[in-house]
């Protein structure tokens, strides 16, 4: 095995024992990225020297018997999470060349772990779009196939995992940005309840919507990074000061017994691939096998829930996205004689195609005479949907659904088509609007290799259990275990 | 189509946007589309259905607002009395502050 394909917790226990050094560690994987970035295009910003510099700290602070399990290891970062020095873009370029005075809080415990940052993880446009075509700089390409996507927003950081161009990642969930990329590239995504983890220092896309969650090889290490990055921060006003148990311990637990729902809707959706079906299907049988016993649940309005959001995201990111005026952050066009001119410019230059129709999107539907048509009935759906999942979830601990209804596309297949696009969140786009915790873990492959990811949420909080489950699915296939080869 | 081009020209002014022509066209055709879409939630009856902005039960971490006395604060002022006379004085927020709230 190449040191590049270590996952993180093989890596730790080699790097405890002193058997493998941070400097060796990194530097293999930024080799790999070398050798590799100009066919997958993971990320924008390489942080080669600095990260050569941690791992040599990580190093001495390993030979010192101290350090935590994420001590030296190499991760990517979404390039929208702030990361104090290095450029941080949003993929856009309106945030072309603007370094962040400070770190994100998740950063801040990334860096206190020890843990080594080698870049940032190219995207779509603010997080807007389900491809990671929409960026400003570069198409991600899917390691499993490089004529397909990776899926998005977090394509670069799911994309760097599946190509062992880090060990791990972090990547932000809106409508589904963390668990349908990681689906498409045949790796292991959370999104955590919202609240659960800081969005200090996180660009704001739909700040009730928005979250941060780790991308990683396998479930345990998915479990390592949630220790890591979960906790109340007093600079984010909606985190939650909910305790933060050790997630590695629940994934020994005991799954016999567990109650997973399968909701109706999902299963009976028209567009639902019969390969994704197929592979869902048989992962409900495997995890019934494992003790797990299933019952049918109903959530009547699924059917709305892209309509909801597609209103609630773009209103909120029409008001996130009026501070980028030219005025305060990044480019800001030189050409204009008058205030007026300048932000028209400024901002027709700087946002790309997704980023304007969605700005145009929510200011048109918070526009007055249309808030309470748009906005306002989106708004009463979100609480229906809300409603059907608690009603859900007095029935069952968890719901198992497909990520994403299609395997990973092929580049270009949906980019003037922004509704089919927008439709591929089906499944996801819930779990956001409820602010429940969801993950995808790999129930398997198309008949032309390309990876599909079994979904499973849970209420509030919940995440421990769906590590359990994800983990328990794990130890019985093999799927996580297979490589893309490049 | 539920967008006509001049609205899009409006609220991309609104929103401060400039677009040409072909952009003009392009979105109105597209965010019609989207928003012909978007009104399949007019099937749905959501009469007494409360709206909701926020998806987990938070507290406002903001300081209630109490009118007071300005004698109050300019007895704990007194060597600013005059110029404290001209501006109001607000409790600031700390980490305690939040959590008993």
């Amino acid at each position: 095995m190449k040191l590049y394909e270590l996952t993180i917790s093989q890596a730790a226990a080699l790097l405890s024992r002193h058997e493998l050094t941070s400097l060796e560690l990194t530097g293999a994987v930024l080799e790999r990225i070398h050798a590799v970035e100009d066919r997958v295009g993971a990320f924008i910003t390489l942080n080669d020297e600095p990260a050569m510099a941690q791992a040599a700290i990580a190093d001495k602070t390993l030979s010192e018997g101290k350090g935590t399990v994420l001590t030296g290891i190499p991760l990517a970062i979404k390039d929208l999470i702030c990361t104090q020095g290095v450029r941080t873009t949003c993929a856009s370029r309106i945030l072309e060349n603007f370094i962040p005075p400070y770190d994100a809080t998740v950063i801040q415990k990334l860096k206190a772990a020890g843990a080594v940052l080698v870049g940032k993880a190219n995207m779509d446009e603010f997080a807007m779009g389900s491809s990671t075509e929409n960026s400003a700089f570069k198409t991600t390409r899917n390691p499993w196939d490089l004529s397909r996507i990776p899926g998005g927003s977090s394509g670069g950081s799911a994309a760097a995992v599946a190509a062992d161009m880090c060990l791990g990642s972090l990547g932000s969930d809106t409508g589904g940005s963390i668990r349908q990329p990681a689906s498409h590239c045949g790796v292991v995504g959370m999104k955590p309840t919202y609240g659960r983890v800081s969005r200090f220092g996180l660009v704001a896309f739909a700040s009730s919507l928005d979250q941060i969650g780790p991308i990683a090889k396998d479930t345990r290490d998915c479990a390592l990074l949630m220790n890591a990055i979960s906790g109340h921060d007093p600079r984010d006003s909606t985190s939650v000061p909910e305790p933060v148990p050790d997630y590695t311990r629940f994934l020994d637990g005991d799954i016999k017994g567990l109650v997973a729902g399968i909701p109706k809707e999902y299963h009976a959706s028209g567009g639902l691939d019969p390969e994704v079906s197929q592979a869902v299907n048989r992962a409900i049988q495997t995890l019934q096998d494992l003790g797990v016993r299933c019952v049918d649940v109903s959530l009547p309005h699924t059917g709305y829930a892209v309509a909801a959001y597609y209103v609630i995201a773009p209103c909120e990111a029409s008001s996130n996205l009026a501070r980028y005026d030219g005025v305060k952050y990044g480019f800001r066009d030189k050409t204009a004689d008058t205030l007026m001119e300048m932000y028209r410019n400024t901002r027709s230059k700087g946002f790309g195609p997704e980023v304007q129709r969605r700005i145009i999107l929510g200011t048109y539907s918070l526009s007055a005479g249309y808030y309470d048509a748009y906005y306002g009935k989106a708004s009463q759906v979100r609480t229906l949907i809300m409603d059907d999942l608690k009603k859900a979830f007095q029935h069952c601990d968890i719901l198992i659904s497909p990520v994403a209804p299609t395997p990973a596309f092929a580049i270009g297949d949906n980019t003037d088509d922004p509704l089919t696009m927008y439709l591929s969140d089906i499944f996801t786009l819930s779990a956001n609007l409820a602010g429940i915790p969801g993950m995808s873990v790999p129930c398997g492959f198309s008949a032309k290799g390309l990876p599909i990811g079994l979904q499973l949420m849970g209420p509030h909080f919940s995440e421990g259990t769906l590590l359990k489950t994800a983990y328990h699915f794990e130890q019985t296939t093999d799927f996580h275990k297979k490589k893309a080869i490049l | 189509m539920k967008i006509s081009k001049e609205d899009v020209i409006h609220v991309a002014h609104l929103a401060r946007l400039e677009l040409d022509e072909a952009a003009v066209e392009k979105f109105s055709h597209q965010i019609g589309t989207i928003l012909d879409y978007v009104d399949t939630l007019n099937r749905l009856d959501t009469t007494g259905v409360s709206p909701t902005s926020h998806a987990i039960f938070l507290t406002m971490p903001f300081a209630r607002m109490k009118s007071r006395s300005i004698w109050t604060w300019n007895w704990r002022f007194p060597m600013r009395r005059k110029k404290m006379q001209e501006h109001f004085w607000f409790h600031g927020l700390s980490d305690d502050r939040i959590n008993r709230i």
